[in-house]
């Protein structure tokens, strides 16, 4: 390896509700662009790379990244790289700069997550064109539905409720409170929140569509620790997995199996041992409350069927030992493949001491993870350190 | 790190539709399998070496990566393993509510996803109670084939 990756800078725009959202995405993701290299005190010139994040199929377009772009002023020789997996497109994107920076193909990378979900006018009508053609796609499915039946058969095999689901979305709301980056925070009314919409989700247990875009910074850990004025964090495991495309072939819906063989594999790259105690911070993709769980239980977090008794004990929230999601998550904002970046771009600031939202006190080490795909097909992972003092 | 927008003036947004119409090619083993639908036949296929078998039926196993020859034709029955009673559905879609869920046929290892009919869905907790993994249920036929995955109308619970 010929350097570390390290999160150099961070860009935010807020994230706000479609209707309201007067930029266009060219001047969204400029805007969020201008504040990561700010953050990161390096200037566009500086950079050499620039990979852009797309969902094909979801907008009016064709290859957004090539027309994103242009609007970014980079220097002439700058590579271009399009990065389209769905749903963990954000998620990809960083962790593919890590991979050109250790390689030494690149020394700083601007990775640019635009908002991909706020054009279509019935985004499950869109999802559903995106479920298995011929196969599975007549069969009446949107993400929310493909997202119900895992839930369903958690709480068949341990005995959860309605409300202990219900109860991971109260909890990233009230984190969600503290974020200013947020779209929808504790303030939403108990009588949205309990409409049935997919059983067993309901609406409090929804993403909703948001409009925003992030923009991050991977530089090279020996330019970093001369230039950065944020406390280094290093990347130090990035991965990702796939399971089969058919709906029918997760076979077990009450787990994310794969996510158990990712979790493995980016623990071993990292160092990470025992996940719940070396781990200070998680920021999970959770666009249906009950995945958080799920989640937990495959990244090891705890054992199989545990993670309601976590969140009820407060070990997730702002002050337990294992703070999720304290951005609030998809949940509270998710513009599509800004909203799988976010974990990324989240973790990165806690372990800077520079949460927006509230700080987890001392956090050293941080999981960030985003998933897509019909029925959660793919997922990505990736971990990070800070190690500066 | 943030910046907010003061602009006052409402920003334009335009109408763009799209309608494209495209022609997908199923291959051999899914042709063959829906061949069988519209036959009123369930069959799927089973690898020699591994012995997992897929429904639908596909021609290379996905464990061991060996070709499949194997074609078995199977009962239109299975257990139901998990499913969502949809209050909540999308343009274009199926009238909500509905449910879809995924069926282990009877012999298999694989799911099948199809809708499941047959359920009275007024009482929304009556119905979950109902459609719960063990569920037996047994493919209902179209009567309109068209060598397509809805030439089973739906898997209904299946009368004791
Ligand atoms: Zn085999």
């Amino acid at each position: 390896m010929k350097d570390h990756a390290v999160i150099s800078g961070v860009g935010f725009t807020s994230a706000t509700s479609p209707r309201r959202q007067p930029l266009s995405k060219d001047e969204l993701c400029r805007q969020a662009a201008d504040l990561a290299l700010e953050h990161a005190g390096v200037k566009r010139s500086d950079i050499d790379t620039v990979i852009i994040g797309d969902i094909a199929g979801f907008e009016a377009s064709s290859v957004s990244a090539l027309t994103i772009a242009p609007f970014l002023g980079l220097p002439e020789y700058t590579n271009i790289i399009p990065i389209s997996t769905g749903g963990t497109s954000g998620g990809h994107l960083a962790n593919q700069a890590a991979a050109l920076v250790r390689a030494g193909y690149a020394e700083r990378v601007l990775c640019i997550a635009p908002n991909t979900f706020d054009g279509p006018v019935d985004l499950q009508a869109v999802i559903n064109t995106n479920s298995p053609m011929i196969m599975e796609q007549p069969l009446g499915m949107g993400a929310v539905h493909m997202g119900a039946f895992f839930p369903g058969a958690y709480q068949q095999r341990y005995g959860v409720t309605d409300d202990q689901l219900m109860a991971v979305g109260a909890k990233n709301r009230r984190h969600a409170d503290h974020n200013p980056f947020a779209h929808i925070t504790s303030s939403l009314a108990d009588e949205h929140a309990q409409r049935m919409v997919s059983t067993p989700l309901r609406l409090g247990m929804v993403c909703p569509v948001s409009s925003g875009a992030i923009a991050l910074v991977v530089t090279a850990e020996s330019l970093a620790v001369e230039e950065s004025p944020n406390p280094l964090v290093r990347i130090t495991g990035a991965s990702s997995i796939s399971d089969g495309y058919l709906g029918g072939k997760r076979r077990d819906f009450s787990k994310f199996e794969v996510v158990e063989h990712l979790a493995r594999k980016v623990y071993r790259e990292a160092g990470i041992i025992d996940a719940r105690r070396d781990l200070d911070v998680l920021e999970l993709f959770v666009p249906y409350a009950p995945m958080e769980y799920l989640l937990q239980e495959a990244f090891l977090i705890c054992g199989w069927g545990e993670a309601p008794g976590l969140l009820e004990e407060g070990a997730t929230s702002h002050g337990g030992d294992i703070p999720t999601n304290l951005s609030g998550g998809p949940l509270c904002a998710n513009p599509g493949v800004a909203g799988q970046m976010a974990p990324i771009a989240h973790v990165a600031l806690q372990l800077m001491g520079q949460s927006p939202t509230q700080q987890a006190e001392g956090a050293k080490r941080g999981l960030a993870h985003s998933t897509g795909g019909t029925f959660f097909q793919f997922h990505t992972a990736t971990i990070m350190e800070r190690v500066s003092a | 790190m943030t910046a907010t927008d003061t602009t006052t003036e409402a920003a334009l947004v335009h109408d763009v539709h799209w309608k494209i119409d495209y022609r997908v090619k199923l291959g051999r083993a899914w042709s063959r399998f829906m061949r069988g639908l519209q036959k009123q036949e369930l069959w799927g296929t089973r690898c020699e070496s591994c012995q997992r078998s897929y429904v639908p039926a596909q021609d290379y196993c996905e464990a061991c990566y060996e070709k499949i020859t194997n074609w078995v034709q199977l009962e239109p029955t299975g257990t139901l393993r998990a499913a969502t009673i949809v209050y909540q559905g999308f343009e274009g879609g199926p009238e909500a509510p509905y449910v879809v869920g995924a069926v282990e046929i009877d012999g298999t290892h694989s799911l099948l996803m199809h809708f499941i009919g047959g359920v009275d869905l007024s009482d929304s907790d009556a119905a979950r109670a109902v459609l719960r993994d063990g569920l037996r249920v047994r493919a209902v036929w179209s009567d309109e084939r068209t060598a397509a995955i809805t030439d089973i109308k739906h898997f209904a619970v299946e009368q004791a």
